[in-house]
């Protein structure tokens, strides 16, 4: 039997052994993206007309797509939150919406797909568009924005709102002047961390957002987003034009290289925030 | 307070009731569709013959899931039976053992992993992995295995970031009485720390547990979307979040078919319902003293 | 005589008719001075552009011009479509527009067939640099989707890939162009061609080895497109149903033609159908000894042919019927030339 200490030893060898290995593998494959895109990482090809093969479209409707979520998902889930820790009583009702709100976080993306289907496309708007599909990752995003909004806004003592009580302001100026403010970094955090999850999701949007090759104009085109692009690119792309399916390929790896490297960004942002203000940030990973 | 005061006070809380309301409106009208059209799928195709019959065809009216039932089920646990030691493994690595220098490489690394799209994944499961099954072990490459393999990548830095997480916000205080009494870091770990990082652990599994089961387009491109039960792990195969992806565009003029979809998303969650509900009760048997 | 939906022999409210000199001339052969020459003859169906000799409408053929009032009338569309020019009937008005490009001005929404979505597109993009003023928008969502959201409204105009069912029928169909679904299978094979009872038998399980066809030996993988794809159908009805055979649910399914495409040209043990503008990549089998080609669909020896169809409600407005006619046009029909599919005339 080995000693305590050999153990330990053999044991540790195994796990530096495990982490390295499953590191350069995922490591390999990321970087099997980038060179197999490089070739159409061009920029006639990301900033040509989709129309043509290039990524104009998918860009703005990305864009397009990700303000119109944030323009209903920040005042939502502010709001929410505030309400929850502000103006509710802390009763069996509210821990009912805490409790609502965290398992609708586990529903998977796709049955929310289902959902901006059945209620955004078919009943409201009629037609796959790209205030439906903002509708639909709004719904999405929600309980983790409200989660972390509230996380954000408990996190400030009470004391700074008794202060601002005391010195004779009203509940709603501390909101607006107090907590509001000092609570900023915190819900900044969430808003980056639910752009970069609403750029990564495709399955939602396969049904709501429209795929128009078109560049948008109203909310009620119908457009696409990189992610969308790619899953186009890599299954029903016609190889028109003299392109082979390699060639389409590699523009699908091409656009994961940018989807990557937004990823990328966004992750560096949110960590910058973070560090800077050094508020506690529940991940949602 | 004046009159304006009162007035925006007012205002603001009415606002902020409204943007509340709409929320819990939300939520209950995704639990509205959701039931009522899967219930619908019962209804017109008869609870047990939706749950347990073996034919899924438009053209006839006719649909039952078991195939798909039994397709998810394999290929999340397939991916989390392998997935949660190497996970935990990882994580306690980096947690404990890992110098600062590698831990600040690592951990960011992982972290944009976790965001890497699952169409990014799906993608490379086509190109590389689908060919490499069929050329070295037969069957048509689009197979369980196949998403098994895939999953696994995509879950992996999932429960890494999350069990390493709960690891370190195990009190410090602990680990240096263990290491006091004289135990080795390796007996610690695996005698106090583990322990107590338990529910932090459980919901990692939780939360990678409905991200496999969720999955839906990385699974569609590699599973070959067969209404066949699989009879080895290299043959094709279709999981209820895949066949929603492959069949939604042609659905959304509502109907029987539509119907049978959310039935396929019912019952997902039905199944993410008691995966939720088995670990929560582990975390309750746990550590009640952390 | 008069179709309610076609625009014929009225000759009212012409706005302008570039290089027509003259078309009223009491005489049994008239020409234009143009720089496109179009010859027409009293009382017969067929007419010469540019030497060329084709139908005045080549869906009716007793559509001629005719004498009346003492006048030789012609058929307003033909004349107008041979030159460039942009001819629409409002049915509720009765009313016939001729116009020159440029000055149709609105919005156009279409979705349907993923088949039809390449060419779609391609028309979209030309007619929109003729008419700068019209913003046409394409959504996907397959040939169910096209033809509910036709019949609802909710589109312009609906894109199917198949013939339309009877429940379906309250549409108005323009075909647009022809294709043909080919049987593609893997290069290397060693097969040139099978017949499309053996593809069927493939489709439906019975047959399941490659050397039970004539290949080397190996297990045929099958790939289908998910239901309610248009080619799909198009295939079920040539293939399958002929045999009284059903798909076997160990397909594996897939959900654009690009998709099997990309399968069989991976995978050595492969078979699946596309629509003809995706058999690159791959060998494409013969089919009861029939090569797939443009030629064949349109002499009809080629057994898996169809039509690909605009669908609108009966009574949509100008500009929507200015672009079908457009995709119906010369022009349009190269368009369907270049893009792989096949011309509607012959």
């Amino acid at each position: 039997m080995l000693t305590k200490n050999s153990q330990q030893n053999l044991v540790w060898s195994i796990l530096w052994i495990i982490t390295s290995l499953l590191m350069l593998v995922l490591i390999l494959l990321i970087g099997f993206v980038f060179v197999k895109g490089a070739p159409e990482m061009k920029l006639s090809f990301i900033f040509g007309a989709t129309t043509n093969g290039g990524l104009m479209t998918p860009i703005v409707g990305t864009l397009y797509l990700t303000i119109m979520t944030l323009i209903f998902l920040i005042p939502l889930s502010v709001g929410t939150a505030l309400y929850l820790s502000e103006y509710a009583k802390q009763n069996w009702f509210t821990e009912f919406i805490r409790y609502s709100l965290s398992s609708l976080a586990g529903i998977p993306s796709i049955i929310f797909g289902l959902f901006g289907v059945a209620l955004f496309v078919m009943i409201w708007f009629k037609k796959a568009s790209i205030i439906a599909g903002s509708f639909t990752l709004t719904c999405l995003a929600l309980p983790f924005m409200v989660a972390t909004t509230e996380e954000a806004i408990r996190s400030i003592p009470k004391a700074w709102r008794e202060a601002s009580y005391g010195l004779g302001a009203t509940k709603w100026y501390t909101i607006i002047h107090v907590v509001l403010p000092n609570a900023t970094p915190g819900i900044l955090t969430g808003v980056i961390m639910s752009i970069g999850r609403v750029i990564a999701e495709t399955a939602p949007l396969l049904a709501t957002a429209g795929f128009s090759a078109f560049l948008p104009v109203s909310p009620l085109d119908g457009t696409r987003t990189l992610a969308l692009h790619l899953f186009y690119l890599a299954t029903e792309a016609p190889t028109v034009g003299g392109l082979t399916r390699n060639d389409l390929l590699s523009q699908a790896m091409a656009v994961g290289t940018v989807l990557i490297l937004l990823i990328i960004l966004l992750n560096f942002l949110a960590r910058m925030i973070f560090n800077h203000f050094n508020q506690k940030v529940r991940g949602f990973r | 307070m004046s009159k304006p005061e009162q007035f925006s006070e007012k205002l603001g809380k009415n606002l902020i009731f409204i943007f509340a309301s709409i929320s819990l409106l939300i939520l209950l009208s995704i639990v509205f569709f959701i039931f009522r059209d899967g219930f619908l799928a019962f209804k017109e195709n008869g609870f047990f013959h939706f749950i347990f019959g073996n034919d899924w065809s438009v053209q006839d009216n006719t649909f039952s899931i078991l195939p798909l039932i039994v397709g998810s089920l394999v290929v999340t646990l397939g991916a989390l039976i392998i997935s949660v030691p190497i996970g935990f493994s990882c994580a306690v690595f980096l947690a404990e053992i890992a110098p600062e220098k590698v831990r600040n490489i690592v951990k960011p690394a992982i972290d944009i992993l976790v965001g890497i799209p699952s169409v990014v994944f799906g993608l490379l499961g086509m190109i590389l992995l689908v060919p490499y099954i069929r050329n070295h072990y037969g069957g048509p490459g689009l197979s369980i295995l196949t998403a098994i393999i895939v999953l696994i990548l995509m879950i992996l830095p999932t429960i890494i970031a999350q069990a390493e997480d709960s690891i370190r916000s195990v009190p410090s205080s602990y680990k240096n009485a263990s290491l006091a009494l004289g135990a080795t870091h390796l007996q610690t770990i695996w005698n106090v720390i583990l322990p107590c990082a338990k529910s932090g652990l459980v919901s990692s599994v939780i939360l990678s547990s409905g991200r496999a089961i969720g999955e839906a387009m990385a699974v569609y491109m590699v599973i070959g979307n067969t209404f066949t039960f699989p009879k080895s792990l290299l043959d094709p195969s279709r999981t209820l979040t895949s066949n929603i992806v492959g069949q939604i565009e042609e659905a959304t003029v509502g109907g029987a078919h539509l119907h049978a979809l959310f039935g396929c998303g019912l019952i997902l969650l039905f199944i993410v319902f008691i995966l939720n509900s088995y670990s929560f009760f582990i975390k309750r048997r746990g550590c009640r003293s952390c | 005589m008069f179709k309610r939906n076609k625009i014929l022999s009225v000759i009212v409210g012409i706005v302008a008719i570039l290089g027509i000199a003259s078309v009223m001339v009491p005489s049994n052969a008239l020409t234009a001075t143009a720089k496109t020459t179009i010859e027409l003859w009293l009382n017969k169906p067929q007419a010469r552009v540019n030497g060329e000799t084709r139908w005045i409408d080549d869906t009716n053929h007793s559509v001629t011009p005719i004498s009346k009032w003492g006048r030789t009338m012609l058929p307003v569309k033909f004349i107008s479509d041979n030159f460039g020019l942009i001819t629409t009937w409002d049915g509720k008005e009765s009313k016939v527009t001729v116009m020159q490009g440029g000055e149709l001005a609105g919005t156009i929404s279409e979705s349907g067939s993923t088949s039809v979505l390449p060419l779609a597109e391609k028309f979209a993009l030309a007619f929109m640099k003729k008419n700068p003023k019209v913003r046409i928008s394409y959504t996907g969502g397959g040939t169910g989707a096209g033809i509910k959201q036709a019949a609802a409204g909710t589109v312009d105009i609906g894109a199917a890939s198949r013939d339309l069912k009877i429940t379906e029928s309250d549409l108005m169909v323009h075909a647009i162009a022809r294709d043909g679904v080919a049987i593609i299978v893997n290069k290397g094979i060693g097969i040139s061609g099978l017949t499309v009872e053996q593809v069927g038998k493939i489709y439906a399980g019975q047959i399941s080895d490659w050397k039970d066809v004539g290949g080397r030996s190996g297990k045929i993988n099958v790939y289908t497109r998910e239901e309610g794809s248009g080619t799909r159908d198009t295939f079920q009805t040539f293939c399958l149903d002929p045999f009284a055979l059903k798909m076997s649910p160990a397909c594996l399914a897939k959900k654009s033609n690009g998709e099997i495409q990309m399968s069989v040209q991976s995978d050595p043990n492969g078979i699946g159908y596309v629509s003809f503008g995706y058999a690159e990549g791959v060998k494409e089998l013969l089919l009861n000894g029939k090569e797939p080609s443009i030629a064949n669909v349109k002499n009809g020896s080629y057994p898996i042919s169809r039509r690909l169809y605009f669908l609108t409600k009966h009574n949509n407005n100008v500009l929507v019927q200015a672009f079908i006619d457009f995709c119906r046009s010369d022009e349009g029909q190269k368009i369907v030339l270049q893009e792989g599919y096949i011309q509607l005339a012959d």
